[in-house]
């Protein structure tokens, strides 16, 4: 729809009722985490089966919105929206006119006579005829266009894409993804049958391609932990799309729903509505593109931040969407990490490279790691010369298998055995219960044990009552699937903190806090209580105030970490000067490894990777190979992972077995390898950032009763 | 395994019945990770897994023959046209591993659709899987069971197993093993209920012990109230005739 070719004076607009605003507040943990951290009082606007991108809107739009849910002017609904709350109505007017033309234009307002005021239903029912098909289910209803799953006179299986009445604009679509699929001839593609018109609509009638969406197909490989399977399946996808660009098709819609995998395992792609022919792609502009976000290539994105004319579909710019698509289907991941905000999202496409694998918490996968960073350069002729080369590249890749974690011989395995050893026979430490506790749940994790998980159970049970201890019992319940555990456990903590006045102290139970908050369920109600709990103290930690003096806090570099472990759950609003502040810091050149590592992950700055990457290590042995399994999860490198378990074995004659035991289970899985959010861990302190020597001293004794 | 748990929790020193129970019931559940929330997915995701998403292979056979219906923690599938809610005579616990899933549960499912098993359920969401007692067979008829255990057995070779503790083994390392519930209208409603409280009154009762006694005594116990604590079943059953807990 053209919005500026409505009459905004006199078209009665109306919300039509499928349209949903609903409050951010009201929004699943889940959905609210995929959003990103926003204040509880915006909304967002959606309309199921309609083409269009749900917004996010501030609550005083939310309101005016309402206004239409009956027909009404513009200038009508802003009247009595203003009237009521004893507002200008030609302020408010001026103020809001840009806000619903956006509306308008996003199809969220309606004129009332419109065909679209009115949610698509299934225009057709099974046992129905239409042109000599017999539909069997309606597939898919959209405003413009609907699908059907029937059956040709002769039995086969048809996909029947049918387009709506009076949407003549359709025709062009069916009329072109015809022509593209007798082209490919059903080579990767269903096989056209039939184009045509009945009762008034165009159709379209293609094989019926049953199967399972490639995402899904991807998912079942990822969970049977079948790397060659999964490997094999990526290299299907690349050589269907190598031979697609071949036959001089470019598909110009790429993401998993276009692909199915038949039963035999061969990739079929689907949709052909915005395919191109390379020969005739413009070499400059196209004003039609279209595409889901995710799968924008840094030009693409880059036009559409700058709301520049977008260029044209390229096969370089499809290898960059496939690369993409091959790396979801690998890790369960989109390779830029971004808050479901459409802006952020294409800013960090344009500017950032795809996450290495165990920065995403996935195992490294260094060969075919490589291929996927080529095939997304950011400059299109650095990327491979097709996609039939990449394919090449992908399926000479190394394809190891993950198979059962083991330590290799080491002195960590005598301590770790051990350590083990103690817990499966549940032998209570004396002195370190709580992080023995720990030990057991990581280790429990780290090898997919049930027996020393149901052991960190009954540990945990006897390890107190302090923040530290329900932290530990939050954390197992968790691996337990245990809401009920998990929500006493957040209920004690909560308990446990409320003597905590400010400082270090609290800093440091918010970082425990945020633990929590990682790996809490959904359905846990009492984690909505732990972040409101977060929120309130981290803006105690970091006041909103603009005049304060310039002195940084000794514990400076703990407040922010705090408060970037907290934003990166995204549970918890970022704190409107944790940016500032974070920049300050950077300036004075104090922070840690983890520090700067948080901050590349909530700012996506890659100069806070290069302070992560550059900064001094902390010079004690446990921390520093912490510090350097940290680095790995940023770069992947392999040869950082050497070095986290070469720093412990040169340099620790002293370190007790406890915290060598730990640092073994943390070598199991170093992608998820993280260090206890504790003071110490078996009297071993747990230093973030270097701090000066008094700091550390008056933290110390400040914090009585945590280590 | 089961052994294991009650030497576990006997040096625990416990207390609480009911704590101890629910502990007993849970172990050998295995740890939800960040790879399975990630790689199952969340909430009703795992189906997918399972090949029980629209367009699944297993999905599409399962129709076929029977029906589906979504209860709290678990999905139920029933003959076409049989009642969902009867007393089964007895039931058969298929454990592999989460991890063997995604290719074991269509040959599975095949099996128990050959042995015309009546209804059978699989644990919903992750935590269903990661369940040590994920999927469960039911059969009206105690002579069905032995068909659809050798069925399960030949296309389950190799298949690895996760092992439900305190059940009756039945065969492939612990993949297989059965019980039967006790009558309706008692406190415990399935058979690690009924055996895992009567487990956690008894170490509770002998806890004063030294853990080996306490186990042998608490072992001592279910066998004189009617439990053969090897096979893990009523000392009533034999190999072809299961019987209830006494």
């Amino acid at each position: 729809m053209n919005a500026s070719a409505l009459d905004f004076a006199q078209t009665r607009f109306v919300l039509p009722p499928d349209a949903k605003v609903l409050p951010v507040a009201e929004l699943s943990a889940r959905a609210r985490t995929r959003i990103g951290a926003l204040a509880d009082d915006q909304s967002v606007v959606t309309r199921h089966g309609f083409r269009v991108t749900a917004r996010l809107i501030p609550p005083p739009l939310a309101e005016l919105l309402g206004e239409f849910r009956t027909p009404s002017r513009i200038t009508d609904g802003v009247l009595r929206f203003a009237l009521a709350r004893g507002q200008d109505p030609q302020a408010l007017l001026d103020a809001a006119f840009d806000a619903l033309a956006t509306m308008v234009e996003g199809r969220f307002l309606v004129p009332e006579d419109a065909s679209d005021a009115a949610a698509p239903g299934a225009s057709l029912a099974a046992g129905q005829e239409f042109a000599g098909f017999e539909i069997e289910a309606a597939v898919r209803s959209l405003d413009d266009s609907e699908v059907f799953r029937a059956r040709a006179p002769d039995g086969k299986a048809v996909a029947l894409k049918i387009a709506r009445e009076g949407r003549p604009e359709v025709h062009a679509i069916l009329a072109h993804e015809a022509q593209v699929l007798q082209r490919l001839g059903g080579r990767d593609s269903p096989v056209l049958y039939a184009l045509g018109t009945h009762a008034g609509c165009d159709f379209l009638a293609m094989e019926w391609c049953s199967g399972v969406s490639i995402g899904v197909a991807a998912q079942t490989r990822r969970a049977a932990g079948d790397r060659p399977g999964l490997h094999a399946l990526v290299v299907r996808l690349l050589l269907a799309y190598g031979r697609l660009h071949g036959c001089g098709v470019l598909h110009g819609d790429i993401h998993p729903g276009n692909c199915v995998v038949r039963d035999d395992g061969r990739v079929v792609i689907l949709d052909f509505g915005h395919a191109r022919a390379i020969s005739s792609a413009p070499a400059g502009i196209d004003l039609a593109r279209t595409g889901i976000s995710q799968f924008h290539d840094p030009q693409m994105a880059r036009a559409l931040l700058d709301g520049a004319v977008t260029p044209a579909a390229t096969p370089a710019s499809e290898q960059y969407a496939i690369a993409a698509l091959a790396y979801l289907l690998l890790t369960g991941l989109h390779p830029i990490d971004a808050p479901a905000i459409r802006d952020e999202l294409l800013a960090r496409i344009a500017t950032r490279p795809p996450l290495p694998f165990a920065a995403r918490g996935v195992p490294a996968w260094p060969a075919v790691e490589q291929v996927l960073r080529r095939a997304m350069s950011h400059e299109p002729e650095q990327r491979f010369t097709n996609v039939g080369a990449m394919a090449r590249a992908f399926a000479a890749a190394d394809t190891f298998s993950l198979g059962r974690r083991s330590l290799p011989p080491s002195p960590f395995t005598r301590a770790f055995n051990a350590a083990v050893g103690d817990v499966r026979r549940v032998a209570p430490m004396r002195r370190f219960r709580r992080d023995q506790t720990w030990f057991a749940l990581r280790a429990a994790l780290a090898l997919g044990d049930a027996e020393l998980l149901a052991a960190a159970d009954l540990l945990a049970a006897r390890t107190g009552h302090g923040w530290g201890a329900c932290t530990v019992a939050a954390k197992v319940a968790q691996a337990r699937s245990n809401i009920r555990a998990e929500g006493g456990a957040i209920t004690s903590f909560l308990a446990a903190t409320e003597t905590l006045a400010g400082g270090p102290p609290l800093a440091q139970a918010l970082l425990a806090a945020s633990r929590i908050l990682e790996g809490t369920s959904p359905r846990c109600i009492e984690s909505e209580r732990l972040a409101a709990w977060g929120a309130r103290c981290v803006d105690r930690l970091l006041p909103d105030d603009r005049h304060r003096a310039c002195a940084q806090p000794p514990a400076e570099p703990l407040y922010l970490l705090a408060a970037l472990a907290l934003a990166r759950t995204g549970r918890v609003p970022t704190p409107r000067p944790l940016a500032s502040r974070v920049e300050a810091l950077a300036r004075t050149g104090r922070g840690g490894v983890w520090l700067w590592a948080l901050a590349h992950d909530v700012f996506a700055s890659d100069r806070f990777r290069t302070l992560a990457l550059s900064t001094t290590l902390p010079p004690a042995p446990l921390m520093r190979s912490f510090a350097l399994l940290r680095r790995y999860q940023l770069t992947g490198e392999p040869r950082l992972l050497l070095a986290a378990r070469r720093a412990t074995r040169a340099d620790a004659p002293g370190l007790p077995d406890g915290a060598t035991a730990l640092l073994a289970a943390e070598l199991l899985a170093p992608e998820t390898a993280l260090p206890p959010p504790f003071r110490s861990i078996f009297g071993v302190p747990v230093r973030w950032a270097p701090m000066p020597r008094h700091a550390v001293a008056s933290i110390a004794a400040a914090i009585p009763g945590t280590t | 395994m089961s052994r294991a748990a009650l030497e576990m929790v006997a040096r625990d020193e416990p207390s609480e019945p009911v704590r101890v129970a629910r502990w007993l019931y849970r172990y050998g559940s295995l740890p939800r990770t960040a790879a399975h929330e990630r790689d199952f997915g969340p909430d009703d995701e795992p189906l997918a897994v399972l090949g029980l998403s629209g367009g699944g292979a297993v999905r599409r056979r399962l129709e076929a023959a029977y029906e589906a219906s979504s209860l709290p923690g678990w999905y139920s599938f029933t003959r076409v046209g049989q009642p969902m809610q009867r007393v089964a005579a007895c039931k058969l616990y298929v454990s592999p591993v989460p991890e063997a899933l995604p290719d074991a549960f269509a040959p599975i499912v095949d099996a128990l659709i050959a042995a015309d098993v009546r209804s059978f359920k699989v644990g919903r969401g992750i935590e269903g899987l990661l369940r040590p007692d994920k999927l469960v067979a039911y059969f009206d008829d105690p002579d069905q069971m032995p068909r659809a255990v050798q069925a399960l057995k030949r296309r389950l070779r190799g298949c690895p197993a996760q092992g439900v503790p305190f059940t009756a083994d039945a065969g492939c390392d612990g993949l297989l093993s059965s019980g039967v519930d006790p009558p309706p209208g008692g406190a415990a409603a399935s058979w690690r209920a009924w055996i895992t409280a009567r487990l956690a009154d008894s170490l509770v009762a002998k806890r004063c012990r030294a853990p080996p006694d306490t186990v042998a005594a608490v072992l001592g116990d279910l066998r004189a109230a009617g439990i053969d604590t090897e096979r893990w079943q009523a000392q009533a059953a034999t190999s072809t005739r299961p019987a209830p807990p006494p």
